[in-house]
């Protein structure tokens, strides 16, 4: 374990030269939450339902899903088609580490560090602009914060899957597309999934992104140790199933691949 | 040389290896053999360029050994190991360099790539910084150690990509062309630091190279290969005494000028030869010399070729 927590330092420090892009990420969060924001005071008395969601809760709610999009490092996918595509996947048998596990490293390692900077200016915008106040269940917030780690293990794996798939598919942008469109509406990125039809619900909890999503950023106004606990197991099964299919995929991709000679 | 007889003292025994690639064209599926039915053995310690040109199967050869890729046929083993069964144990005790593919963390300080791959081969912070101060020394790059592999030259970053792949002292390097496109400086300091490794540490190195200086600085064998065959296995010396077929007489002249003649070895025209250039001007000095290296090797690649 210590030689991938190497790796994941390293992602972090690596992460950390890349200041300039995370301050561009900042601002797109914090521009995210206050078109949101506006957009929820329009149509809120019409769509939410008052009794158990509150405005605050829903710029909170909408907080954490942007720390899962904002937190894991752009273009993976891209850097893993690359290295399916040009062979260059099959040196990484040179080094005693697994590919996946490396790969899944880089993401952790730079959730890690920008997690409490978009937390930090992402939670002083959402307090300013929900007017000073606290979500419901605030004191849930490291349980929370726990899952939603968790949450972006499961993402990156799948992410990885897009990437690897690129042996299959060549390209894998439009996988990677419809992947990250079922994010945003399977996952419940803007609405809490309450709001779809019971049978979207029923869809979106059966597959990761449910979890990985509203399952998650609920919990900040809808609190409860069952529901954290369930949260959790069901992420944990997605992330031995995910990884259990990528090995797979992996061990196929290594008797398929080609590298040119010298 | 019997190369199914793997020893103790055998680094390297590869058997009837050959690779085919199916690709696909407008004319339908085809079969590319990169490599036929080669066998070679390398004793632990010794230095063996593996040469050949362009799509000889060089590299196709060094990734199957190194499993990078799976053979069509044949075996391979590698310090009594198959490498594909035992990679996870054989990793520990080789070094691979790719000229054209790096190891280093783009974005990081060389410095930092060496403690991440000597942790990933388990290596305490003591053992690394221990072993990278030796290899830094040796290869000079001391002076830019600490600072982002992205910025380094070309010949920085080669130096720090064979400091990278010695950093857990491997029994077996294979470097495939480690000096491609490195100024004359960067070549030297590379050539001499793996001669000296080689001597001082016992390690086995398979070189495949066109640059002949590479070759005649720190291999005593050369393998070479020609679409996918293998064409010749022999000691340098008798690479340089065998196929040398002629003499190359140097004279220089007071006037600055000089004049090369080149006459076959089995000549007897030697002594008219040197009387005429003696005669030719006034002589300061005059050397009689075996052709270059890569003259040969290019005679041999014609050869085959035909």
């Amino acid at each position: 374990m210590k030689k991938y927590l190497t790796l994941l330092l390293a992602a972090a420090r690596e992460q950390i030269s890349h200041l300039k892009t995370l301050s561009a990420r900042v601002l797109l969060m914090l521009i995210m939450l206050t078109i949101f924001r506006q957009f929820w005071m329009v149509v809120k008395a019409e769509t939410l339902d008052s009794q158990t969601i509150q405005p605050t809760d829903l710029i909170w709610y909408l907080l954490l899903g942007c720390l899962l999009q904002y937190g894991r490092p752009e273009g993976l996918h891209r850097r893993i088609e690359e290295d399916v595509r040009t062979g260059d996947i099959a040196y990484c048998l040179l080094r005693p580490v697994s590919y996946i596990g490396a790969k899944l490293c880089e993401s952790l390692g730079t959730f890690l560090v920008r997690l409490p900077i978009l937390l930090f200016f992402g939670g002083i915008w959402a307090i300013y602009l929900s007017g000073g106040e606290l979500p419901h269940d605030f004191q849930a917030f490291p349980v929370i914060l726990i899952l939603l780690t968790l949450s972006m293990i499961v993402l990156s794996l799948g992410t990885i899957f897009v990437g690897l798939s690129a042996l299959f598919l060549q390209d894998s942008l439009p996988l990677f597309w419809m992947i990250q469109k079922a994010e945003y509406i399977l996952g419940g990125l803007f609405f809490p999934l309450t709001l779809y039809p019971q049978w979207l619900q029923t869809l979106a909890m059966s597959t990761p992104f449910g979890y990985a999503g509203y399952g998650v950023s609920h919990l900040i106004y809808e609190f409860s140790w069952i529901s954290a606990v369930q949260t959790g197991g069901m992420l944990l099964l997605w992330i031995i199933g995910i990884s259990g299919i990528l090995k797979l995929m992996y061990v196929l991709l290594m008797r398929k691949v080609a590298i040119n000679g010298g | 040389m019997n190369t199914s007889d793997t020893t103790s003292t055998t680094a390297l025994c590869v058997t009837h290896l050959s690779k085919s690639f199916p690709v696909k064209s407008k004319q339908g599926n085809k079969i590319i053999h990169a490599v036929r039915d080669i066998s070679f053995s390398v004793t632990k310690g010794e230095c063996v360029a593996f040469i050949g040109p362009n799509g000889a199967g060089k590299s196709t050869t060094i990734k199957m050994i190194t499993a990078i890729l799976y053979p069509t046929n044949g075996d391979i083993s590698l310090l009594g190991m198959n490498p594909w069964t035992a990679r996870k144990h054989l990793l520990p005790r080789i070094g691979v360099i790719f000229g054209q593919h790096s190891q280093l963390w783009f974005h990081l300080p060389a410095a930092d790539s060496f403690r991440l791959i000597g942790k990933m081969y388990g290596l305490s912070n003591a053992d690394i910084q221990k072993r990278q101060s030796y290899l830094a020394r040796l290869f000079q790059i001391e002076s830019f150690i600490s600072r982002p592999v992205r910025q380094l030259s070309l010949g920085e970053r080669m130096r720090c990509e064979i400091v990278a792949s010695l950093i857990h002292q491997p029994e077996i390097l294979f470097l495939d062309e480690p000096t491609i496109g490195l100024d004359i400086t960067a070549k030297n300091i590379i050539r001499k630091t793996l001669k000296k490794l080689a001597q001082t540490e016992g390690m086995t190195i398979l070189l495949t190279s066109h640059d002949t200086g590479d070759i005649e600085e720190i291999c005593h064998r050369v393998i070479l290969i020609n679409k996918g065959r293998l064409i010749l296995d022999t000691t340098l010396d008798i690479l340089k005494q065998k196929y040398i077929t002629e003499k190359v007489i140097t004279a220089f002249y007071a006037d600055g000028h000089k004049e090369e003649r080149r006459i076959s070895v089995n000549s007897s025209d030697l002594a008219q030869e040197i009387m005429r250039l003696t005669q030719s001007g006034h002589l300061s000095d005059m050397s009689i010399s075996n052709p270059p290296l890569e003259e040969i090797i290019r005679s041999l690649y014609q050869r085959e070729s035909l």
